[in-house]
């Protein structure tokens, strides 16, 4: 499977009376993109907001945060399940509107948090604080139940993502990435000398809230499974998880997926990159059992010496990621876990609530209860009740000024467990 | 299977919603109270179903906690791995230096409360229908 | 001008005397006193040594609050700007007494302070997360090392330095987990590391899973009227005298001893030799710490078969770790012998 990424680079937003990406600006027909989302009868309202890299903006909550793709030329269409039909992706070309993201925003449960700070000392934890971003902030109608509130939000992401950059398919990207993913004879035989290694890929899939989906299939009902990384960045894999702000994965960071990256960059080189194992986080014992053994029997099927895993979330995750770890390494083959922690504000805290001796590489993507003070800013998108939520001391606490002492846990992806930022944790 | 599974819980809304084949305990307190329920009856030969920190939050964002157990097996021996992960629950939260205080139900404003209640149920609803 | 620092040393090394002298009461001498002439060397023209605060390890332990209290009042009278304490080694009561001075000296004046300690002494884990320790060797034969590395620590300090992390300063891990930004994102140190895993090469995890020893729970007793249970404690229950000399911490030894016909543990017959907790109610009645007595009725009632005419003991007070394992070893060895079924182990 080959798949080439035609890449414009967005730098700023503008609504305007024509969709179109020119000079490295994303002007937007406003009134267009509206009435597109308002098609679905569920939403009684959209907003739609600009917020930049440096603006004095707060975002909250913020549910999900997509990049704008569509297909260019190849079977299928991005997000497939969700934009068009569920035939298999990761082929062909896709174009992406690189630096633009749209967030979405809406009320869903009392507890939600999700905060994106466009500029100040919260920007520094949010991958979003550097993107252009297209919020939607949605009101549905009465009666929406909440399954189905939380499917529509997410729908709408998506569809506005899409819909952004099917409007830029005449226009001229400025870079083209290539990926190739060759079939597994190929592959096998490929760069002999180098060791296999393999990304075994843990979704989210609790239930309500915290779900993943694949092809639009629940991934808690999934039989652990191979998919191609070209499938991944043609949205193959998106979210459905709202909670936990700082290590849930947007479908943004599935489809710029960090661990992919530098797998394809270190491939031929130092290691033979040979596949992608999905598998599911389950609340069920069993199913942990069923899901961590039988990805592990893929691995060995692929023969690989080496997996990285990545976790999503937080306890019972933790359990999921030990069982891969200790099943893997029993099986002969080498990990490296990528975690974050909850050590408690003054980290003196169990980083994780499970462990194996054989986790002995870890990499962590920080102390989600690292407490920071967001000053207040000029502008808040989204629901103000959250703010109350906020307050109660549910995500941290409002101070007089009007600023928020808030734990990363609250910002929106700053603790990303697909290891998308710099941050890090070590011992003192 | 010899016996009902247990639904060990602090969350009433389970008892207008019980779930077939299932008997319910509803517990008064916390969600620790529900946790050391559930780990006494491990230490009776019960299995644990679910993992017991379910959902993406900490001990001060969800005040429920539901446990479903499984009847004891013949050996009547404790279930090692079951009481494994309720000890590691039990551990955060008991601990004594928790920097945030678990949160209890009568702690929330109604809004709150019946979101959280209603996430608990749909974290559970997986396991709950694995028994069929 | 130089940084005014006052030194934590206990009475072995003072001159005064060893065990036999670990009574002796607080004193404070001017200038450096034993290991405070090789910190005057390290220190060099920076700091100096304005006073040397000595007591002896027994009476520390027995009056913790008041010598702390003491060295905060002989720092402020001597002005001091810092404290340093040992280097203490593995010696157990020795290094909670300079990590506690250190802890009470931070905490009432707010200067910098440090001790030296082996990773395994009992004033480590009590007092890591508050004030730095420098590793230091197991024996006085690591004072060599040790000193330069107080030296450099508490210099870095006094000039308001920020400390690196623990394996540069020769530190010991506070156990704190702290954030900070990488060159790399995570994913990228992720596919570095397992390459270099791959590779056999040395790799550092950013967190390090703690390893617990686990246990696996051993089916019940099928029928406890019949079984013979045996007693094992931590808590230093021994016939009155200790006559094995556990230790009262970082035990070296643990004891066996007879209770055929024994019902009752007495005042005056047992006692316990266990330190760093209030001995009064365990010397007033040895039972609550060894249930013998309630034994003796259950074995009267026919609830359990008999009481083994044997019971071990040792101390935990920061017995180390590795020891503590060989103890049981044997005694689990030793109990198997003598066909004991279940056991009851008791701590503090």
């Amino acid at each position: 499977m080959n798949l080439e990424l035609h890449k414009i680079a967005i730098r700023k937003l503008e609504w305007g009376p024509r969709t179109g990406a020119r000079d490295h600006v994303l002007t937007i027909n406003k009134e267009e993109l509206v009435s597109l989302l308002l098609e679905d009868p569920a939403l009684r309202k959209v907003e739609a907001e600009l917020a930049h890299p440096g603006d004095s903006v707060r975002i909250l909550p913020c549910k999900d945060a997509v990049e704008p793709r569509c297909k260019l030329e190849g079977p299928g269409e991005v997000f497939p399940g969700w934009i068009g039909d569920v035939e298999t992706v990761g082929q062909g070309k896709t174009l992406v509107l690189e630096g633009a993201a749209v967030l979405t925003t809406g009320r869903l449960v009392a507890p939600q948090e999700g905060i994106v700070d466009m500029s100040g000392p919260g920007a520094e934890y949010t991958p979003f604080s550097k993107t252009c971003n297209v919020v939607l902030v949605f009101e549905p109608v009465e009666g929406v139940e909440l399954h189905e509130l939380e499917a529509v939000y997410r729908r709408a992401g998506f569809r506005a993502a899409h819909y952004l950059a099917a409007c830029c398919k005449a226009d001229k990207p400025d870079t083209v990435e290539s990926y190739a993913f060759p079939p597994m004879t190929e592959a096998m035989s490929a760069f002999p000398g180098l060791p296999k290694v393999a990304y075994l890929y843990m979704l989210q899939s609790q239930g309500l809230l915290h779900d993943t989906w694949v092809y639009g299939v629940d991934a808690k009902k999934i039989l652990p499974t191979m998919i191609s990384p070209t499938e991944v960045m043609d949205g193959a894999i998106i979210s459905g998880n709202c909670v936990s702000a700082c290590d849930k994965n947007s479908t943004y960071t599935h489809v710029n997926n960090p661990v992919i990256k530098s797998l394809y960059a270190h491939h031929g080189k130092d290691i033979n990159f040979v596949g992608v194992i999905i598998t599911n986080e389950n609340v069920t014992l069993a199913d942990k059992k069923r899901s961590s053994s039988y990805a592990v029997k893929l691995a060995r099927m692929l023969g690989v010496d080496g997996l990285v895993i990545s976790e999503e979330g937080f306890g019972n995750p933790d359990a999921d990621l030990i069982m891969n770890c200790w099943k893997a390494e029993r099986a002969g083959i080498k990990t490296v876990l990528i975690t974050d922690e909850y050590a408690g504000r003054d980290g003196s805290s169990q980083s994780l609530a499970d462990s194996c001796p054989e986790g002995n590489a870890c990499v962590t993507a920080g102390n989600a209860n690292e407490v920071i003070v967001l000053p207040p800013m000029q502008k808040v998108i989204g629901e103000p009740a959250t703010a109350d939520v906020i307050a109660g001391g549910f995500f941290g606490s409002l101070r007089e000024d009007g600023s928020m002492e808030v734990e990363l846990q609250a910002i929106m992806g700053a603790t990303s467990e697909l290891g998308f930022n710099r941050i890090g944790g070590r011992t003192l | 299977m010899a016996g009902r599974a247990i639904l060990v819980t602090n969350n009433p809304t389970f008892l207008s919603r019980v779930p077939a084949g299932v008997e319910v305990l509803v517990l008064e307190g916390g969600a620790r109270d529900a946790l050391t329920a559930a780990r006494d009856r491990v230490h009776q030969g019960w299995r644990l179903a679910n993992h017991p920190l379910y959902g993406n939050f900490r001990p001060h964002q969800q005040p429920y906690r539901s446990l479903l157990l499984l009847p004891p097996a013949s050996s009547g021996a404790a279930d090692a791995e079951s009481l494994h992960f309720l000890e590691e629950a039990l551990q955060l939260y008991q601990s004594p230096v928790s920097r945030v205080r678990q949160s209890l139900p009568g702690d929330l404003p109604e809004a709150m409360r019946r979101d959280c209640a209603l996430l608990d149920r749909e974290l559970l609803k997986a396991t709950l229908e694995s028994l069929h | 001008m130089a940084y005014r620092v006052i030194h934590y040393i206990n009475q072995f090394f003072a001159g005064i005397g060893g065990e036999e002298k670990a009574d002796v009461a607080p004193e404070v001498r001017e200038g450096v006193v034993g290991p405070g002439m090789a910190l005057k060397g390290a220190l060099g023209n920076e700091a100096e040594i304005v006073a040397t605060f000595i007591c002896g390890d027994n009476h520390f332990a027995n009056n913790m609050e008041a010598v702390s209290a003491q060295v905060v009042e002989a720092a402020r009278k001597y002005r001091a700007d810092a404290l340093i304490a040992g280097p203490a080694f593995n010696a157990g009561r020795y290094g909670t007494a300079c990590a506690s001075v250190c802890a009470a000296v931070k905490n009432a004046l707010d200067i910098p302070v440090v001790t030296a300690l082996y990773r395994e002494n009992p004033g480590v884990d009590l007092f890591r997360k508050e004030i730095p320790i420098v590793e230091a060797a197991d024996s006085a034969r690591g004072m060599g090392k040790a000193v330069p590395a107080l030296a450099r620590v508490l210099l870095k300090q006094l000039k308001g330095e920020a400390l690196g992390a623990p394996a540069e300063e020769g530190l010991l891990e506070k156990g704190i987990r702290q954030n900070m930004f990488y060159e790399q994102p995570g994913a990228e140190r992720a596919v570095s590391m397992l390459i270099k895993k791959l590779k056999g090469e040395p790799f550092v995890t950013e967190y390090a899973m703690p390893v617990f020893d686990r246990v696996t729970p051993r089916p019940p007793v099928a029928d406890m009227r019949t079984a013979r249970i045996a007693l094992v404690t931590s808590g230093g229950i021994v016939p009155f005298g200790n006559p094995d000399h556990i230790a009262a911490s970082s035990a070296q030894n643990f004891g066996q001893y007879d209770i055929t016909g024994v019902t009752d543990l007495l005042q005056g017959k047992y006692q316990t030799a266990h330190g760093g907790y209030d001995q009064t109610y365990a010397n007033q009645d040895p039972d609550r710490v060894l249930p013998v007595d309630v034994l003796r009725d259950l074995e009267k009632e026919g609830a359990i078969g008999s009481l083994h005419p044997v019971f071990y003991s040792t101390v935990g007070n920061g017995t180390a770790v590795a020891k503590a394992k060989s103890f049981g070893i044997e005694i689990g060895k030793r109990l198997k012998d003598a066909q004991v079924q279940a056991v009851i182990l008791t701590s503090t």
